[in-house]
């Protein structure tokens, strides 16, 4: 069992190296703390600091009030940094009547990888038709979904919910954002992960569970495990730290931290780049 | 990179096994992380009993050259814990390094009218006082004002907000701002940016290294500080010399003033 990459983060070593991809990331602030400014410049440079080579962000403005802003910024984002930004089209699910308009301006952006969705800010069901009719599309045009999932009194998305949109379309890769958030959200995710082929489940937020990560890494097919920050919600460097610093194999921790995501974007290949 | 952790727990826990179970665990992860010392709570001083749990972990304890004991009090002083000379004499037999206050979860007020004779003692002593910030049940928000007056009223005790909850800095700055012997750890500093921020706007020296281990991983403390983007020198002084000076300047005294 290799432990070097334990030993580079102590020295403060940068990991080009292993050409790290952060799967679930945002853009901007949010009204309801205060956290300092986070444009995409100060994102990028948070991650060349670890050596973070690709982020795949969802601006907040658009899974909070404003989708139609929130997909604006994502694709300046992207044409600012096209070596670096990737992201997901948002969707709302309250205004099903855009979803098309959405998808025709903005999904065939070449650094656009798929769709994400967020039920508790929208409060609405992900087995909803709305969302099915997003499904949908990426089903037909290749992509993933991300979502955001909570194992909460909010019913909207519990990972129960999204197992049954993970179980009703196969051929379309579905991160379980947050694997469920708290212990039962995540014991319920590495259920869903070992049990679906198209299911992940991405690590930011997971500390909430108690569960840490050579636990998770151990219960759930580690193929399915996508490291996540949701930065600059959080700090990028808590999440990867937890990774980096963790007492776990190289190999995982590597697959972990990109070639997981990787191997995922070829199963549902986009088919619709500009 | 050395590193000293202000917030370390051991012991059982009512919902589950958690990764870091006896001393030797827990000295293991710290030397793979370079974690040189580490400030300890018995978690039964938290869950159960304070007066049961600081007297086990007083007795249990082995490594007192790298594990420092936590002792957890209420502002019951006289009636839970036996006055302040018993107090003062477990502080100083057992070299104690921080009290911990649990107002949320062990039920009390934290104002300088009820806990004036609390924050008088550890005042003369120069004993930190680590305020939990993420309780089991409710939030820190209410006890702020409280907090407020007692860091006014004793400068010379530092207090240290520990694992102040995500997304709190409009909480915590303005406490900063007003009380220099006010301090966060890291244990829950998750904000983006938020380290530089701080460092940036009151100084490193307002910041304490605490992994909240076993809760969290130790990594995510040690990785947030390594990789922070500030300077070495403020780094070193987040990482562990701001809480050694805290430690240092402690006065073990057996007899004190009430200076209420």
């Amino acid at each position: 069992m290799k432990r070097d990459i334990v030993k580079r983060a102590l020295k403060g070593d940068k990991f080009e190296d292993l050409n790290i991809v952060d799967a679930h990331c945002h853009l901007h602030n949010l009204y309801s703390f205060y956290n300092p400014y986070a444009g995409i410049d100060e994102m990028i440079q948070e991650a060349d600091r670890v050596g973070v080579r690709n982020i795949c962000i969802a601006p907040i403005e658009g899974i909070s009030c404003d989708f139609r802003l929130g997909n604006k910024h994502l694709k300046e984002a992207m044409e600012k940094y096209p070596q670096r930004v990737y992201g997901y089209i948002l969707i709302n699910p309250n205004f099903p009547e855009q979803i098309d308009e959405i998808f025709e301006e903005y999904y065939s952006l070449k650094n656009v990888l798929g769709i994400k969705i967020h039920p508790t800010a929208h409060k609405y069901s992900v087995c909803g038709e709305n969302y099915r009719k997003a499904f949908d599309k990426v089903k037909a045009l290749g992509g993933v979904v991300l979502s955001h999932s909570w194992q909460s009194a909010d019913s909207n998305c519990v990972v129960e919910a999204c197992e049954k949109i993970i179980q009703a379309y196969p051929e379309v890769p579905f991160i379980i954002g947050h694997s469920g958030g708290t212990c039962q959200g995540v014991l319920k995710a590495i259920d869903v992960v070992n049990k679906y082929e198209n299911a992940y489940m991405d690590t930011c937020g997971t500390f909430f569970s108690n569960m840490h990560i050579e636990e998770m890494a151990a219960k759930a097919h580690p193929a399915r495990i996508l490291y996540a920050s949701d930065y600059p919600f959080h700090d990028l460097r808590i999440e990867i730290s937890d990774i980096l610093f963790a007492d776990m194999d190289d190999g995982i921790k590597t697959d972990i931290l990109g070639e997981n995501f990787r191997k995922m974007l070829k199963i549902n290949p986009k088919r619709v780049n500009a | 990179m050395k590193f000293i952790d202000s917030n370390c727990m051991l012991g059982p826990w009512h919902f589950g096994k958690l990764c870091i179970e006896s001393e030797n665990e827990l000295i293991m992860e710290m030397d793979r992380l370079g974690i040189e010392k580490a400030l300890l709570l018995d978690s039964r001083s938290w869950f159960w009993d304070p007066t049961e749990g600081n007297k086990l972990l007083a007795q249990q304890l082995k490594n007192r050259d790298r594990l420092i004991p936590v002792m957890a009090l209420t502002p019951l002083i006289d009636e839970e814990f036996g006055g302040e000379e018993k107090v003062r004499e477990f502080i100083c037999t057992h070299r104690v390094g921080a009290v911990k206050l649990f107002p949320n979860d062990h039920g009390f007020m934290l104002d300088h009218w009820n806990a004036d004779v609390l924050f008088s003692m550890l005042n003369d002593m120069k004993m930190p006082a680590i305020i939990e910030c993420s309780p089991l049940e409710g939030v820190i928000d209410t006890y702020l004002p409280g907090i407020y007056s007692l860091a006014c009223a004793y400068p010379d005790t530092p207090i240290i907000m520990a694992a102040m909850r995500l997304q709190s800095l409009r909480l915590l700055y303005p406490l900063l701002k007003k009380c220099p012997n006010i301090f966060t750890d890291t244990a829950m500093l998750f904000a983006f940016r938020g380290i530089e921020d701080i460092v940036e706007n009151f100084g490193a020296e307002r910041i304490v290294m605490g992994t909240r281990m076993p809760f969290l991983n130790g990594g995510r403390t040690v990785g947030r500080v390594i990789y922070a983007g500030i300077r070495d020198s403020d780094r070193e002084k987040i990482a562990y010399a701001n809480l050694q000076q805290i430690l240092e300047n402690i006065k073990y005294r057996r007899e004190g003033r009430r200076s209420i």
